[in-house]
């Protein structure tokens, strides 16, 4: 049983990450001194917690520059401890089940990643937006994208198309936009593999309710603490050896790398390949 | 007192080789404005196409004649219906157009741009009508097209299409001994045509963007108007051997950037039957400056399940569609009315500029201008 302490100043995320752990198995909450891992958001309370040798599940709720990153993920190598970021969308019900799928060979290999992540204006940073989707996307394939292209419709801030190429003739379209009017968002996933085909849409699982003129589509709930109960399970496999890491920080910094390649392409009009290095991408 | 139209006449229509899946045909015959009076075809194309030719004419009780310029003038044809090998479309339409016959085609349009121009140009000259075949007719293409012209979204900015047939193709990918030969193209094509799989029907190996690329552009096209400027493509072989052995892709990812910096996207594929319970997913995304528009294809559909069903049969079936009766009125009125179709000859050849730029982009890796 993993001891968690919970580093977290909002009362509301507090409460939920604390439901969470009592909804979960393999973790138990326990004070910081009696901790052997502990959930923040703060990049100083997770360094504080690597030179106490304490694992960390952290969010990040704010665009860390890749250099904190990087320093960040040195000093968990230096202390061997480990460091898992948390994903809302990665460990998302519909997400989950066909990471599931996939990782279990049922849908074979990969072919098209194809992503829909439209939101309300003002809703949202664009290039936090785009990395989340883009490191779903890296993740599914298991492998960083060889080509990347851009482009928008001129308005970078609120709407932004990528397309990626993977080895072997994996591809990915992701596109966000936060230009929808106030209200909804809307969510749409789908993978296409060599085996079968995964679709997780909003647009498959909407309620009617009638009031009178068109009827309006309705969606059920998400309960924020579905999500946190299966990171913990993450977590807590990774913490025992049972489950290799899969959102760590070299998987966030690959995902704002292209992020930032997406940006230039768009900049440039031009697509960009990744260089023999395995590091770099170069305009083509 | 009722008076019977008499400008209302039937159309003489011949078909030139019906060597596919014989649905064109079939829909043009749909229209009580046209009418199948012979089949015809070259004499010398071989004999597993007279035999398909005969075939179809017996089904429709009209005769088969192996000459086609006997055919349009000996039957007095006003309409060509041309449903052939892919690399044969253009050579038929444009015989048909230069005797002066409008003229109702398969998909795709020819795998050559060149020839392309080549039939735009003689329609042109001839002033006889042309239209590819097409989905835009679809209850909810229409629905959509009219929402985007009624401005309930605003002004679009990005579409987004997805068109996968889940269907197969012969053995997997992967599946082939070393011992064993390539798969040839035609032979499986020839093969396919026993469960309505061969569009790619023809010596020349064509992949999925080639073959079935025109429906979602056409989408693209009725619903926003645009001309595509440059495309951005990933292509590969990931399902069929066939395909493989062959060099042509049956997965693709197209990025189209289109006029007034309007951002289109396409995913197309033979994705294989075990990877949905019907055709497959064919969708339609369009955000516009005030909404946003999410369209399944299919729809409206009703399910049906019962006790013994085959596996691949459709659970969910298509209802009150007409796309053939509508794609055929919008021809009789522009053949009456001496206007274009919806699908004239310039869109067409502009839609196949589009595939072949995607398909030159999916080899080099890189952003490919769409010929002019």
């Amino acid at each position: 049983m993993h001891k968690l302490a919970l580093v977290i100043d909002d009362p509301v995320i507090l409460s939920q990450w604390d439901d969470a752990v009592k909804r979960s198995t393999g973790v138990v909450r326990s004070t910081e001194e009696e901790a052997d891992a502990v959930i923040t958001y703060a990049v100083s309370a997770v360094q504080k917690s690597i030179q106490r040798g304490l694992h960390v599940l952290v969010c990040f709720d704010e665009a860390i520059a890749s250099s904190v990153l990087h320093e960040l993920s040195i000093s968990c190598q230096k202390a061997s401890v480990q460091l898992m970021v948390a994903s809302h969308l990665r460990f998302s019900p519909a997400i989950q089940q066909i990471c599931n799928s996939l990782e279990i060979g049922q849908l074979g290999e990969p072919g098209v990643v194809r992503i829909h992540r439209w939101l309300p204006s003002g809703k949202g940073d664009m290039q936090a937006r785009l990395t989340d989707e883009i490191g779903l996307a890296i993740g599914m394939f298991g492998v960083r994208p060889n080509t990347v292209y851009g482009c928008s419709n001129g308005d970078e801030e609120n709407y932004v198309h990528a397309h990626l190429g993977f080895p072997d003739g994996g591809m990915a379209l992701i596109d966000v936009s936060l230009t929808l009017p106030p209200g909804d968002d809307y969510y749409s996933f789908s993978l296409i593999g060599s085996d079968g085909s995964a679709y997780a849409d909003d647009h498959h699982n909407v309620h009617l309710m009638y009031a009178g003129g068109m009827p309006c589509a309705h969606r059920n709930p998400t309960d924020p603490v579905l999500n946190r109960i299966a990171m913990l399970e993450a977590f807590s496999r990774l913490l025992t050896g049972t489950d290799k890491v899969t959102c760590d920080i070299p998987a966030l910094l690959s995902a704002k790398k292209v992020m930032s390649t997406v940006v230039q392409s768009i900049q440039s009009n031009q697509s960009w390949m990744l260089s023999q290095d395995g590091e770099t991408y170069v305009c083509s | 007192m009722y008076a019977p139209d008499t400008t209302d006449q039937p159309l003489r229509c011949g078909v030139f080789s019906v060597v596919k899946h014989a649905y064109v045909p079939r829909g043009v015959a749909s229209h009580p404005r046209f009418d199948l009076v012979v089949v015809a075809d070259d004499a010398q194309v071989p004999e597993w196409a007279h035999e398909r030719n005969r075939s179809f004419a017996r089904e429709y009780d009209i005769p088969y004649v192996r000459d086609i310029e006997k055919a349009i003038s000996d039957y007095e044809l006003q309409v060509a219906v041309v449903s052939s090998e892919a690399e044969r479309h253009i050579d038929l339409s444009c015989r048909a157009a230069e005797m002066g016959l409008h003229v109702v085609q398969d998909k795709p349009m020819s795998t050559s741009l060149e020839e392309c121009d080549r039939l735009v140009e003689v329609v042109h000259r001839k002033d006889v009508r042309f239209m590819m075949w097409n989905r835009n007719f679809l209850p909810s293409v229409i629905e959509a097209r009219r929402s985007i012209q009624e401005g309930v979204i605003g002004k679009p900015y990005a579409i987004h299409v997805d068109f996968y047939f889940a269907k197969d193709s012969g053995p997997p990918k992967g599946s082939r001994s070393e011992s064993d030969p390539p798969i040839n193209w035609l032979e499986r094509q020839i093969e396919a045509h026993a469960d309505g799989s061969d569009g790619g029907v023809g010596s020349k190996p064509m992949g999925e963007l080639e073959i079935e690329g025109i429906y979602p552009l056409a989408y693209i096209h009725t619903l926003l108007e645009k001309k595509v400027r440059r495309v951005f493509a990933c292509t590969t072989s990931h399902f069929h051997q066939v395909n493989e052995d062959n060099n042509v892709e049956d997965l693709a990812t197209v990025t189209l950037e289109m006029d007034d910096a309007l951002v289109g996207t396409l995913c197309i594929g033979r994705i294989g039957a075990a990877s949905h319970p019907d055709i497959g997913e064919i969708k339609i995304h369009v955000l516009g400056t005030e909404g946003a528009l999410v369209v399944s294809e299919a729809r409206p559909e009703v399910s049906i399940f019962y006790r013994n069903q085959p596996p691949f049969e459709f659970r969910n079936r298509r209802i009150a569609v007409d796309n053939d009766y509508w794609i055929m009125e919008d021809m009789v009125k522009a053949i009456d009315e001496k206007r274009s179709t919806l699908l004239d000859a310039q869109v067409s050849r502009d839609i196949c500029a589009t595939v072949q730029a995607s398909v030159h982009s999916g080899q080099c890796g890189r952003v490919v201008s769409v010929p002019k």
